[in-house]
């Protein structure tokens, strides 16, 4: 039981680490949640109960590729024009397309919750009920 | 991402299998990774997000090995942490070749294929 909550706590910090990678500005804070990361996945593999993988987790990837990385981070220049302006124009595609790909296929979410809902019902937000109404009519005009 | 995330939450809420979980973590781990990869634009930033991507495969290698109750799953691992090492220590002086000779580390300004 209490590997369990800890697992969750390890999974939930990782999670973290890895969202603020995401969402971060400067290469070093983005080095810092992953190292964040990599010491909980370190966590979790020694609550898997494989303690080697766990030694070799934290010594080879948070001591040598990460110290590694800052050292490559702090040598190149500070005033970087992809430091400032953090996403790509890829942004815009990734987001739209996910937008499409998710009216495509409405029922991802009702199947991770473990029912489908009925072939005859027609009124198919009655099975969604938090689901935005907008997300058909924003920017996907092909589905 | 959102989808992993969801499934990884439904996963931990109405479960008691920590696998499960962790293999919600893994699928969401490794949806970040190829996200970060797609929208940002460091170099350095999405060559971290490729060692998200590494460690969210490992996460589910051993994920599977415990839940087997084998040691393949660990010795793959072994293998995949001397492959990421070698790779970062390959492509960390690529990089800083490339900024020595473009002067930037914005993916947008190595459009020299595009044609």
């Amino acid at each position: 039981m209490i590997d369990t909550i800890l697992a969750c706590l390890f999974a939930a910090s990782a999670l973290l680490g890895g969202i603020l990678m995401i969402l971060l500005r400067h290469p070093m804070r983005v080095a810092m949640a992953l190292i964040v990361t990599m010491i909980s996945l370190g966590g979790i593999y020694g609550i898997l109960g494989v303690h080697e993988i766990a030694v070799f987790q934290i010594m080879i990837y948070v001591s040598a590729v990460m110290v590694f990385m800052v050292y490559a981070i702090m040598l190149l220049d500070v005033r970087d024009s992809s430091f400032v302006d953090r996403f790509s124009k890829l942004l815009i595609p990734a987001w739209s397309s996910a937008r499409c790909w998710r009216a495509r296929s409405p029922g991802w979410r009702s199947r991770a919750r473990g029912f489908r809902p009925a072939r005859g019902a027609t009124p198919t937000s009655a099975s969604r009920p938090s689901r935005p109404r907008s997300s058909t009519t924003t920017g996907c005009t092909s589905s | 991402v959102l989808a992993a995330v969801a499934v990884a939450s439904r996963a931990g809420g109405g479960a008691v299998d920590k696998f499960q979980i962790l293999i919600g973590v893994s699928l969401a781990l490794f949806s970040l990774g190829l996200l970060g990869i797609i929208i940002r634009r460091n170099l350095l930033v999405m060559l971290m997000c490729m060692e998200l991507m590494l460690n969210a495969v490992s996460l589910s290698l051993v994920t599977y090995a415990a839940r087997n109750g084998t040691v393949d799953g660990a010795v793959l691992v072994f293998l995949t942490f001397v492959v990421a090492t070698a790779e970062i220590a390959m492509a960390i002086p690529i990089v800083l070749l490339l900024v020595r000779t473009k002067r930037t580390l914005d993916v947008d300004a190595y459009s020299d294929l595009k044609g």
